[in-house]
């Protein structure tokens, strides 16, 4: 059967039986009611704008753009070789493929859509894979196996198993089941649930979000409670109040306003400040310490500054020389380096290095090094004090301990 | 020295975005694609890209008789430092907490 062939200018269509050409620029309308039935596919040469609604086996248009005012649905592909496809209503489509600027008034849903450009879907858009080159922006829901983009990914709700975009990632809340992978930034203004996540450059979590694990090379932000695997940063880490996760690994500093609960260890190169209650495998911080308590079942190792308002209980604590604690510490384990200050300790072995400063000591076994100064000891077991060191009261052998704050 | 300054970092910021273009896009990214995606001139792209080649960060191959560009290892490396760098930047902008 001979395609039809569109003239140039406007051309009533109802239903065709077979294929339709055109070799210029070609509006159509339905000749009755709101939509044209095309039983063939769609050529076209030049641009192609349907004042209505369109339903075809194929669409092609190799030079030019695309507008149609209705819904447009196309068994088989969409194909807009080099220019941009503005649908005002709903697309279903088996697949889309758009040069520049795929543009979509309703719902949009196809196999595959593969953009060029960009993508504007002001509904949702269902598919099983989108691919676009540069922004990729869905106010409704973005329902995907994978979705990438070159630039901008955003979304107010993701359902997908995979999510990727080379420059940022917004999306309001969803899930995520396998990767997110971005190479700038990801922001979640509500609650993400994901496999993994990894950001380049800075990640942003909304609260309620919860995860594997995360690793971002700046920072990590989030403004409520959240809960992840193993984290590793480069920068900064911020969390809000009730983080729950396994371990916190950061280059620079890491801060929790409330609570933070990690079953694993907590590493810092630069600082670490929690304003509720840590709770922790270990610790190993290279700067200042700063808590409401924390109780670590491991080792607590800290290079600055230790602050506490209700004490840091660790099996084992090393305070630096020079250091400075402030608050109660109990622990297994305790050694008070050299030229320290602390304040009272509760220990199983408390070694207090040569001309530390340390308040009221409660230990079964106490070791007081030269030049070191003690505000009062009690012990059930052994103390040694040597001889130029100073006990402001005499040491006294207890029964048993006052009790520890932690 | 500002003035020297900014313009670089521009330019870098352009870079990573064309890598990250490629990058998405194993084995389909031709010119026209890339530059519909960085929402850049082709002959502008054209010199960005063989700016690119030159220091090794993509390649140019044959895929299905088109020309496409491949990001190489030095250019996955150079997005990574790239970003690393972007966070750290933003967090030497952030105030600290004595409002310094």
């Amino acid at each position: 059967m001979e395609p039809r062939h569109l003239p140039r200018g406007r051309t009533a269509l109802g239903s065709v039986d077979g294929d339709v050409t055109s070799d210029g620029p070609a509006t159509i309308y339905p000749a009755t009611g709101d939509r044209i039935e095309v039983s063939g596919s769609l050529e076209l040469e030049g641009d192609l704008t349907v004042e209505g609604g369109l339903s075809c086996d194929a669409l092609t248009v190799r030079r030019g753009d695309l507008r149609v005012q209705g819904p447009l649905l196309v068994r088989h592909a969409l194909v807009v070789r080099k220019g941009r496809a503005e649908i005002e209503a709903g697309l279903t489509a088996e697949r889309v493929e758009v040069a520049r600027l795929l543009r979509c008034g309703g719902e949009a849903e196809a196999r595959e859509f593969d953009v060029g450009g960009e993508f504007r879907a002001e509904r949702s858009v269902k598919a099983e894979v989108v691919g676009v080159g540069g922004r990729l922006d869905v106010l409704g829901t973005l329902t995907a196996r994978r979705a990438t983009a070159g630039g901008a990914l955003r979304a107010a709700r993701v359902e997908a198993e995979e999510v990727e975009a080379g420059g940022s990632i917004e999306a309001g809340q969803g899930t995520v089941q396998g990767k997110i992978d971005v190479g700038g930034f990801f922001e979640s203004s509500g609650a993400v649930a994901f496999g993994r996540l990894r950001v380049g450059g800075r990640a942003v979590l909304g609260p309620g979000s919860r995860g594997g694990d995360i690793a971002v090379g700046g920072q990590l932000r989030s403004g409520g409670p959240v809960e992840f695997g193993d984290v590793e940063v480069g920068g900064l880490v911020e969390l809000g109040p009730g983080a729950k996760g396994r371990s916190i690994e950061v280059g620079g500093r890491v801060s929790a306003e409330g609570a933070l609960e990690l079953t694993g260890r907590l590493e810092s190169g630069g600082s670490a400040r929690i304003t509720g209650d840590l709770s922790a495998l270990e610790i190993e911080v290279g700067g200042s310490f700063l808590a409401g308590s924390a109780v670590l079942t491991g080792e607590a190792e800290v290079g600055g500054r230790i602050e506490t308002a209700r004490g840091l209980k660790a099996s084992r604590i090393r305070v630096p020389n020079r250091g400075f604690v402030r608050g109660p510490i109990v622990g297994e384990e305790v050694v008070i380096g050299k030229d320290s200050e602390c304040g009272p300790v509760w220990a199983r072995h408390l070694l207090v290095r040569p001309r530390a400063k340390v308040g009221a000591v409660h230990a079964e076994r106490v070791e007081v090094e030269s030049g070191a100064e003690v505000e009062s000891a009690e012990y059930t077991g052994s103390c040694r004090v040597a001889p130029d060191a100073r006990c402001r009261t005499a040491p006294q052998s207890v029964a048993s301990l006052a009790p520890p704050p932690l | 020295m500002m003035r020297g300054g900014a313009p670089r970092r521009e330019k870098n910021d352009l870079y990573a975005r064309i890598l990250e273009v490629i990058k998405r896009d194993p084995g389909r990214a031709r010119i026209t694609r890339i530059s519909y995606a960085v929402g850049m001139p082709v002959d502008r792209l054209k010199t960005a890209l063989g700016r690119l080649a030159d220091h090794g960060l993509v390649l140019e191959a044959e895929f299905e008789e088109a020309r496409v560009y491949l990001v190489t290892e030095r250019g996955l490396r150079f997005l990574d430092a790239y970003w690393l760098l972007k966070g750290f930047t933003g967090e030497l902008e952030q105030p600290t907490r004595t409002g310094k």
